[in-house]
């Protein structure tokens, strides 16, 4: 890689305190453990894995908006480089404004008082990023525009918009700022089918007109699979494989990603996929198994699998596989 | 053999803002042994249209007089929408037609056991001991594949996992062994993995019981490898209908084709993604003439002022389409 990653992420672990069951016990949870990533500046970044996988902690990680309770992360944008995990109050400010997230729907999150002019100026009077109405006006004009959002859409309330509309108001409330990192959280997942390509479409036009870095979070591979030039998957807190889209969809490693590539339900009726089914269900992450954390459904397991936890490792130019069989499974 | 007609169907609630149409002269057959798919995009009228079929739409609901809507049973056929009280409706509502839900959570009542709500359902319907309502359970918990069947019986719902509780729900449905099953979008809030194991499952409660199922979903994907036949809706109109082969391979109608269109497929990567361009239209605007003329690429004039009627394409096609219908009798 020529180019510094904007994101770079080493042993990066995301744990909570649960109160327990007895009383005064105390329970762990690791969202994210000894997570390693590094998100090429200018990428369009997928992240999937299952529901409780912690796909969104890892994007909260990044924005700063948890604490980091093991490991490095950093930011390098080009002009600012920045240790996440040691980031003084002042430069934090900074930060917000560098790196940001889209809503799944600003109209759940917002006060349906405001007009959408006001919902997407507001992160602009926060941070003080304007000193006058008439600059910030020109400012919310400008980013709507790109959002494909008119003047006459600005003075209305969200509720009247379609879930088409009110994502695209949302993505221009992300933008506003002009971040150069943006972590997109199923922000298709609530669209229809007919609207949801309108919006992908725009995230990547807005991605090669301002040069912006995603972390695009989705449980949909299908969706992934089309706007995404890298993937990473995890499972149960863990990164399993990351790969360039074409290799990880043409030549999936991990047991775990082939599973969940066999399990997307083909849209030919005579095409039932390849059957590798998988049994049983994610075990919970406050009593995660030993070893591999996927040896309870992984239909390749073998005694070492159930004591020693594989590492991510180089598989090719740019794909990791964290399994211990990954090469006598790619020969088969 | 038919086991539900739906015929000309249409639906209106009165609200705060005026009487909105939610279904539009909706027809359609389910056959014993047969799964029929219904999709749709959000507020297309699948969830009201299977409510429908049990009555169990709220007091605002107006049902136009030529609305009916026939199970046929061996007993002798049921005209659902006349049946009048709780004790005449139970028939449809968890005797010889069932419902599933997308939230499991919302069929059980926290505070009692799985096992418990089976039984008093099973007694409801059926007359059985409470000692053999207990045994069917526990037998229909296995067949739907929980392990230690015996001891999910005595836990409430909050203690399942996601995918457990919709097995837990489908046992609960089938155990009074109905003809019809309604699964309402079933599979939507699970993991892709678990969706799978679902399918799967329906598929072989299908072979084995020969019920019907209606199964409403918005996923093209999950019909196709659920469903014999569909139901495409739009607007609270099934615009194009047949069998699923025909339907997902040779669509007719712009609207399916664009739905087909919109959706990402794994198999060609380099496909560029179409929207359909607009918005849906709110049910307070109805479109006059076709309803999907706001948004339809090979639109004419005419659209707007003609209701097209649903035309047969193939022996098991038929849509509603007027530029297609006059393409296909030119052709
Ligand atoms: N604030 C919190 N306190 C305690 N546990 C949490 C908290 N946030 C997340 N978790 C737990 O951390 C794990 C990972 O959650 P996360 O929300 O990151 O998953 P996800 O991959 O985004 O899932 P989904 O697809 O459902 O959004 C889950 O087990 C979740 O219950
Ligand atoms: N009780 C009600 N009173 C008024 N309008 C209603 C009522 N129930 C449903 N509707 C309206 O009827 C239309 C159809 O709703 P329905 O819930 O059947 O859609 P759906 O196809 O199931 O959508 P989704 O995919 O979001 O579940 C919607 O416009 C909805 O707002
Ligand atoms: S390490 Fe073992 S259990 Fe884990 S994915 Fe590989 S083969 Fe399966
Ligand atoms: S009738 Fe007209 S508007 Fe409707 S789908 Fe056909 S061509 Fe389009
Ligand atoms: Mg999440
Ligand atoms: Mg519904």
């Amino acid at each position: 890689m020529t180019e510094k990653p904007i994101i770079s992420a080493r042993d990066l672990s995301v744990h909570f305190t649960l109160r327990g069951g007895a009383l005064f016990s105390t329970q762990t949870l690791k969202a994210v453990e000894g997570v390693n990533l590094d998100i090429p500046k200018g990428s369009f970044f997928g992240l999937v894995g299952e529901s409780g996988s912690g796909k969104t902690t890892l994007g909260r990680a990044f924005l700063k908006a948890l604490k980091i309770t093991r490991g490095e992360a950093r930011f390098n944008d080009g002009e600012v480089d920045y240790d996440l995990v040691t980031l003084p109050k002042d430069k934090l400010r900074d930060y917000r404004k560098r790196a940001q997230l889209i809503f799944q729907d600003p109209y759940a999150a917002l006060s349906p008082r405001m007009t959408v002019r006001d919902i997407i100026a507001e992160p602009l009077e926060v941070m003080g990023l304007t000193s006058s109405r008439e600059e910030t006006d020109e400012r919310v004009r400008e980013i709507a525009d790109k959002c494909r959002l008119n003047l006459e859409h600005l003075r209305r309330f969200p509720h009247a918009f379609s879930g088409g509309q009110r994502q695209r108001i949302s993505i221009a409330r992300a933008l506003v700022s002009n971040p150069r990192f943006v972590v997109a959280d199923e922000s298709v997942a609530a669209l229809d089918v007919s609207i949801q390509a309108d919006i992908l479409n725009l995230l990547k036009d807005l991605q090669k007109e301002l040069g912006l870095t995603y972390l695009f979070i989705s449980h949909d591979l299908s969706v992934v699979a089309h706007i995404c030039d890298h993937v990473a998957v995890m499972y149960l807190g863990r990164l399993v494989e990351t790969a360039p889209t074409r290799e990880l969809f043409a030549a999936p490693r991990h047991p775990y990603t082939k599973a969940l590539l066999s399990a997307i339900p083909s849209l030919d009726p005579d095409n039932h996929g390849d059957a590798q089914k998988l049994e049983g269900e994610i075990p919970s992450p406050t009593n995660p198994p030993s070893g591999c954390k996927f040896h309870t459904r992984c239909p390749y397991a073998i005694d070492i699998c159930k004591s020693v936890e594989p590492e991510l490792a180089h598989s090719g130019m740019e794909h990791e596989v964290a399994c211990h069989r990954w090469e006598e499974l790619a020969e088969a | 053999m038919t086991l539900l007609t739906v015929d000309n169907l249409t639906l209106k609630f009165d609200t705060d803002e005026g009487r909105i149409t939610a279904v539009d002269g909706v027809s359609f057959e389910v056959n014993a042994g047969e799964v029929l798919g219904l999709v749709g995009e959000s507020g297309s009228g699948k969830s009201v249209t299977a409510k429908s079929l049990m009555k169990l739409n709220p007091g605002n609901a107006i049902y136009t007089p030529e609305s009916k809507i026939t199970l046929s049973l061996e007993e002798g056929d049921v005209d659902v929408l006349s049946l009048k009280g709780n004790k005449a409706l139970r028939v449809v509502r968890g005797g010889a037609v069932s419902m599933i839900f997308q939230e499991p959570m919302a069929s059980f009542a926290p505070a009692i056991t799985i096992g418990a709500q089976m039984v008093e359902q099973l007694m409801l319907h059926k007359t059985v001991t409470k000692k053999e309502a207990k045994a069917i359970s526990v037998d229909m918990l296995e067949r739907v594949g929980i392990s230690d069947a015996a001891k999910r019986f005595d836990q409430y719902a909050f203690e399942l996992s996601g995918g457990m509780r919709q097995r837990a729900m489908i046992a609960m449905a089938l155990s009074t062994n109905p003809k019809l099953l309604i699964a309402d979008e079933p599979t939507t809030a699970l993991d892709v993995t678990i969706q799978a194991q679902v399918i799967d499952l329906m598929k072989d409660l299908v072979a084995e019981f020969h019920m019907g199922i209606l199964f409403i979903t918005h996923d093209l994907g999950v019909i196709a490898q659920t469903a014999d036949k569909v139901a495409v809706m739009y607007l609270g109109k099934v615009i194009e209908y047949g069998s699923v082969r025909e339907v997902i391979r040779t669509p007719v109608h712009p609207y399916t084709q664009g739905l087909i269109n919109a959706i990402p497929k794994l198999d060609d990567l380099d496909a560029e993604l179409t929207p359909i361009p607009g918005d849906i239209p709110s049910p307070l605007e109805r479109p006059t003439g076709c309803v999907f003329h706001t948004r339809c690429p090979i639109a004419e004039p005419v659209c707007s002022q003609q209701v097209p009627e649903m035309t047969a394409f193939d022996t098991n096609h038929t849509a509603a389409c007027i530029v297609a219908a006059r393409q296909r009798s030119a052709a």
